[in-house]
């Protein structure tokens, strides 16, 4: 005799309790962007979203943040690979200080960059009096600050990633005759592929979404340090422009970080040691 | 240019292998390792011990994961590791004239490592994997894949050039692992109980593969192991590693069969008594009285040993020829459980029957334990002593802890030797 009627879903599936704050989570997460949507004025949206400042904000966004993305991989993947392996406490405090950008509000940031690199700052004056380089309100301050918030994201996905793969690999490569450069380059790095990606992934759309910092230290100029955030900041106080295009410029922005995320979930890190 | 001096570019690969030698001495925390092995070509040298002996430390020490304190290890002649001057931080000052300390990177040791675990870059197929080492070598893809194949057959996965790790089972993973170490032409191979986490078949089938390969490539190697099977299916020679240091080597057939230290005896199933001769009453001379002058054996601390049937110095002559006895000299006796029979039981006694033709041990002892043996129950006795004991004999017996034994093993299955 089968026993009929029986519930035979796995027992290991959560507890049903857990729908009732996980759907208030996606609530919380999802009806902001579906309220935008709703209060979208559709009439004027194509005329917004290809207004010159509109495209001149998105280019600048998307070019500074790739700039800054590119800054945060060249400089934060070896900062990764030496904190994995380091141990003690100086590696506990270099730690500690990599995730200050992430609890430090941006102006903050914002505030510390102006000081180090401003006309009168720490490092910037002698930038000045030397080279005559002046940095703040530049295209290039908008990528400092966008690389000073978004290089923890990097850091911290790609050490947590090489943490887990651990050595052992590594160990097992260099009993078969590999330098450490070879190591890195065939096994290290490929086996924290998938960290690595969901890092920079994390680390271009915080640069995308950068606000507090970039204002403090870069400026609001249209064309040269506006990017999509400061421009829907200035359109929603009304300088000049409706709420409407503020809405049309966030929704672009939204569609654009859901496009950047898609992509990088469609593509998985696959053969990628055969070169 | 780097690559030139490379110690092994595949091209230049037509030399003989060479004797793999460590003699080593490292201390970590209160742990101490001081051993020597030496293997030579074509060989396998089986390292035994419980955990905790320095196996896993003396494979690092050849691997060159770790460094020496003192002692060597060399390949072929090729210094991989020398302890010395400068070497440890012990800070003791090295006299003058020694050799400056080595110690090749483990990317330059050219000693191969299969573990446990077979560790398959998860990221490469069969081929890239198998091919890494020719290609760390500086070879060129064409070639390195042209090689991996070779090996990948030779290793019998054939097929499975382009299958990814997780598309393949324990033993075929522990194959690729196997062919990748070989591939990388190693001057000396470690394995690390590299069946441990193998069924039965599968771990035959793959012992046939390490047999014939380190056979074919002369590569000397060392096996850790915990298993009696590994050891009498490939290894050339033993060597029991216990609390860092060598208790005992030789070839695994006496070393299994005559064992000297109690982890041996144990990993080759059987019993290890270490007894003082005494002779109660009438001087040792040479002809034993029948009656109350009747030689003994005396195991301190709890159990009496009688001889009984023969003489005790001709069976001592005999089970180790050219040795004498005086009374309070130390003898180690090895035994089976299979050949130690229980005479008497309970409230029966000491033996009555004792006095059959051929000489035998005799003795009273405790049930300790029963738990299921190779041939029905296994009973463990005061002293540790096991017993098999058929399973339908075993009913008629009354095996409970307590219940009191006489039990018996004849002289001509006990071994003695001296301490």
């Amino acid at each position: 005799m089968t026993p009929r009627g029986i519930d035979v879903r796995p027992t290991t599936s959560a507890p049903r309790l857990l729908w009732v704050p996980a759907a208030l989570a996606v609530a919380l997460l999802v009806l902001p962007v579906v309220a935008l949507v709703v209060r979208a004025d559709w009439s004027t949206l194509p005329a917004d979203v290809t207004s010159t400042a509109a495209r001149q904000a998105l280019a600048l966004s998307l070019g500074t943040s790739l700039v800054a993305t590119a800054c945060c991989l060249l400089l934060g993947v070896p900062l990764a690979l030496l904190l994995a392996r380091a141990s003690g406490w100086g590696a506990d405090v270099l730690r500690a200080l990599v995730t200050l950008p992430l609890v430090l509000p941006p102006t903050v940031g914002g505030i510390a960059l102006l000081y180090l690199l401003g006309r009168r700052g720490l490092v910037g004056r002698s930038l000045d009096a030397w080279f005559g380089v002046t940095i703040p309100f530049t295209t290039t301050a908008v990528v400092i600050a966008q690389v000073f918030v978004a290089m923890p994201f990097l850091v911290l996905g790609l050490e947590g990633a090489l943490r887990t793969s651990g050595t052992r690999y590594e160990t097992v490569a260099a009993t078969l005759g590999a330098g450490r450069w070879t190591t890195l380059r065939r096994v290290t790095l490929p086996l924290a592929a998938p960290g690595l990606l969901a890092g920079t992934v994390l680390c271009f759309a915080r640069a995308l979404g950068e606000f507090g910092a970039t204002a403090l230290f870069a400026g609001n100029t249209p064309g040269v340090t506006q990017t999509m955030p400061l421009a829907i900041y200035a359109a929603f106080n009304g300088a000049g422009v409706t709420q409407g295009a503020a809405v049309a410029l966030s929704l672009l922005l939204v569609v654009a970080a859901v496009a950047v995320l898609l992509v990088a979930r469609a593509w998985r890190p696959g053969r990628m040691g055969s070169a | 240019m780097r690559r030139l001096d490379r110690p092994r570019r595949h091209a230049a690969r037509s030399r003989e292998p060479g004797t793999l030698v460590a003699d080593v001495g490292v201390r970590r925390g209160s742990f101490e390792l001081a051993a020597a092995l030496t293997v030579e070509p074509g060989r396998v040298t089986a390292v035994l011990g419980p955990n905790g002996a320095g196996k896993s430390t003396l494979l690092a020490l050849v691997a060159g994961t770790l460094g020496v304190e003192s002692g060597h290890v060399s390949v072929g002649g090729r210094v991989l590791t020398r302890g010395g001057a400068g070497a440890g931080r012990t800070g003791a000052a090295a006299p003058d004239g020694l050799e400056p300390a080595v110690q090749v990177p483990v990317a330059r040791r050219a000693v191969g490592l299969l573990g446990q675990d077979p560790l398959v870059f998860p990221h490469l197929d069969v081929l890239e994997n198998v091919a890494f080492g020719p290609r760390a070598a500086g070879m060129r893809a064409g070639p390195a894949h042209d090689e991996a194949r070779g090996w990948i057959e030779a290793v019998g996965l054939g097929t499975l050039q382009r299958r990814r790790p997780d598309e393949l089972s324990g033993g075929q993973r522990q194959r690729v692992a196997l062919a990748r170490a070989l591939a990388a032409r190693p001057d000396a191979l470690l394995l690390d109980e590299p069946f441990a986490q193998l069924d039965v078949r599968t771990a035959a089938e793959l012992r046939d593969v390490v047999r014939e390969h380190v056979r074919a490539t002369r590569v000397p190697t060392v096996l850790v192991t915990h298993d009696v099977v590994d050891v009498l299916a490939l290894a050339d020679h033993v060597v029991v590693l216990h609390d860092g240091i060598v208790v005992e080597q030789g070839d695994p057939v006496t070393v299994l069969t005559d064992p000297v230290h109690p982890f041996t005896a144990a990993l080759a199933d059987l019993n290890l008594l270490r007894v003082t001769l005494t002779t109660p009453t009438t001087p040792a001379a040479a002809g034993p009285t029948t009656r109350a002058g009747a030689p003994r054996l005396l195991r301190s601390p709890s159990l009496d040993l009688t001889l009984s049937g023969g003489g005790m110095a001709q069976w001592v002559e005999k089970a180790s020829p050219g040795v004498t006895f005086s009374t309070h000299s130390e003898l180690q006796l090895t035994f089976s459980p299979g050949d130690v029979r229980i005479v008497g039981s309970g409230a029966t006694g000491s033996a009555g029957d004792e006095g059959g033709g051929a000489g035998g041990l005799v003795w009273s002892a405790v049930v300790v334990d029963v738990e299921r043996g190779p041939r029905g129950l296994r009973v463990r006795t005061t002293d540790d002593v096991l017993v098999d004991v058929a399973a339908a004999s075993a009913v008629a017996l009354d095996l409970r802890p307590g219940t009191a034994l006489t039990l018996r093993v004849d002289a001509a299955d006990v071994r003695a030797r001296s301490v």
